[in-house]
């Protein structure tokens, strides 16, 4: 990822260009990372703001050592697991027993003004344990490998592959049934 | 598909649409929050100035796709006015940072377009004073401080001031400042002008460059500048002498006692609209063999027809004062930049390849205006119809 490099780069040195390129870049994918995640447009605005925010703060010092897509894309999925887990204490379960997220919650004024294929997608995501949620929309959105998908979970990368084929299985049934009935 | 690829497909496909007014507030508070990260990072510096001054000409968005189309454009219709814009790449640390931190350079730039060459001697001089002596004794003075340019016309004793607010210009010089350390491709060692060089080649947005090093001396000696996206069209500077002494006087903004004034030609500001394309592709129609549409709008197969038309005689002579085929070029150019504008969410579509012109029946672009629900189509008679999505061309 060259140009990432060079935007980087750029960035570092007070090019607001490089910030807007950037920003295109990902922001639909980070964006989608996040509604997955979350399966709640609004939550998922937030965090993908919060982490450009402090992405362009870090400008100046920021040192990219691998691909800019799968730093973003974690920033994102450890700002959702974050949200999550606060969710969660509140709720007193484990994270991995969470259920179905808060639905969707319409407020105006939004970022995302529409998705219905991801919404549907991220409620039978949001069906799915949280570890292979995880694993399947940094891979696909985030374009992150299995093997920093396992770092991340701190699990080997069969887990983390195993979470995902799971995941998969079960989301094909889940929105197969759905065309179904 | 096997199921698992079908799904996967799904996940990845599932689209997202965004809401532009949102979005640009969204990206304002980023940028706000980067400017300020930036100005508690370094105090106010002369480097910081010329920052800010960069930002000026580069702020833009569509500015170097807008200059990309500037030359097509330019090139087809076979004109040579046009200025300098390109970009290079250096991938010595030590040529980079002279280039980066040099107050003052001259250099001179020669940009071929098709069979014309334009010559141009450069002078530089920080913050943000430039100054280009051009072909038939014009000379082209700014101050991106005070926003302000002179053109002087010795041959006729005339001058055009202009205001540089809000200008959208891109510069050869000003790109090389920004460029990497690192080369894509390091060239074998030659002799250029009694030098042995070693060419750094760097590909980045649209500009293939190579800057040539004598690697003895460490003097940046020549940069080969090439424009995919403008086929035949290359630039090469030479000549580079650094932080010289510059007089303030040969960057002055005053004309000179007798000269009259010229107004400059008007410049449509006016957002790019669907009439904008509607003008490019009756201007493709009627000034070309055949009164058929360009076979693509895509930048580059756009120039490349446009060329291939040019080199065997089947596109129209512009006519007119030089001031007239200028504004004809930026009337066309409007066209492009209205198609480049396009975002995936407009599902711009084009089909105009080998329908002629007056083919009312014929579909030969379409697209989804920002928020609407139907499709804007042109058709071959260059009507426009707002057509229900189930309605559009199969």
């Amino acid at each position: 990822m060259l140009e990432d490099k060079i935007l980087v780069w750029k960035l570092n040195r007070g090019s607001a260009n490089a910030l807007s390129r950037i920003y295109e870049k990902y922001r639909d994918a980070l964006l989608k990372l996040a509604v997955a995640l979350l399966n709640n447009k609004g939550g998922a605005e937030d965090i993908v703001q919060d982490v450009f925010l402090n992405f362009a703060e870090s400008a100046g010092a920021f040192q990219l050592t691998g691909s800019l897509k799968s730093y973003l894309a974690t920033c994102v999925a450890n700002r959702a697991r974050n949200r999550n887990l606060a969710k969660l204490r509140q709720k007193n379960i484990e994270l991995n027993n969470i259920g179905p997220s808060t639905p969707n919650t319409e407020t105006p004024d939004r970022w995302i003004s529409s998705c219905e294929e991801l919404k549907k997608i991220s409620g039978a995501i949001a069906l799915l344990p949280y570890k292979q949620r995880e694993a399947i929309t940094l891979h696909l959105y985030g374009g992150l490998k299995f093997r920093e998908i396992a770092g991340l979970q701190e699990v080997s990368i069969k887990t983390t592959q195993s979470r995902y084929r799971c995941g998969l299985d079960k989301l094909r049934s889940l929105l197969n049934s759905e065309v179904q009935t | 598909m096997r199921p698992k690829e079908d799904i996967k497909k799904r996940i990845k496909n599932a689209g997202i649409v965004i809401d532009i007014e949102t979005d640009k507030k969204i990206f304002g508070n980023i940028l706000q929050a980067f400017d300020k990260s930036k100005a508690n990072k370094s105090a106010p510096t002369q480097t910081n100035i010329q920052t800010n001054i960069r930002r000026i000409i580069m702020r833009s968005r569509i500015t170097k796709l807008a200059a990309a189309a500037v030359i097509i454009i330019t090139v087809i219709l076979g004109l040579n006015f046009i200025g300098g814009p390109s970009k290079s790449g250096l991938v010595f640390a030590d040529v980079v940072q002279q280039i980066r931190e040099a107050r003052t350079v001259t250099f001179i730039t020669e940009i071929q377009m098709g069979q014309q060459i334009m010559r141009i001697e450069n002078t530089r001089k920080e913050p943000g004073l430039k100054r280009a002596l051009m072909p038939g004794g014009l000379v082209f003075i700014s101050d991106l401080a005070r926003k302000k340019s002179i053109t002087i016309n010795h041959s006729e004793k005339q001058y055009t001031e202009r205001d540089l607010e809000n200008a959208q210009t891109q510069d050869f010089f000003e790109d090389m400042r920004t460029l990497p350390n690192r080369a894509n491709e390091i060239l074998a060692k030659k002799e250029m002008d009694g030098h042995i060089v070693q060419g750094f080649r760097v590909i980045e947005h649209g500009i293939d460059a190579i800057c040539w090093i004598d690697v003895q001396a460490g003097d940046l000696i020549r940069i080969e500048g090439q424009f995919p996206n403008a086929p035949n069209t290359r630039i090469v500077a030479t000549d580079f002498k650094f932080d010289i002494e510059l007089d303030d006087e040969l960057f002055s903004l005053m004309p000179p006692d007798g000269y009259v004034p010229k107004q400059p030609p008007t410049i449509d500001r006016s957002e790019v609209d669907c009439h904008d394309l509607i003008n490019l592709l009756r201007w493709w129609a009627t000034n070309t063999d055949g009164h058929f549409f360009p076979p693509s709008l895509e930048l580059a197969e756009f120039g490349k027809a446009g060329m291939e038309m040019k080199k065997t005689g089947k596109i129209s002579e512009v006519q007119g004062t030089k001031d007239e085929k200028m504004q004809h070029m930026m009337k066309l150019t409007r066209g492009l930049q209205f198609v480049m504008m396009m975002k995936p969410e407009n599902d711009w579509h084009y089909a105009g390849n080998g329908v002629e012109l007056g083919d009312a029946d014929t579909a030969i672009c379409w697209y989804r205006p920002q928020g609407s629900q139907t499709y804007r189509v042109i058709y071959g008679d260059l009507s426009v119809k707002d057509v229900a999505p189930e309605n559009l061309p199969k």
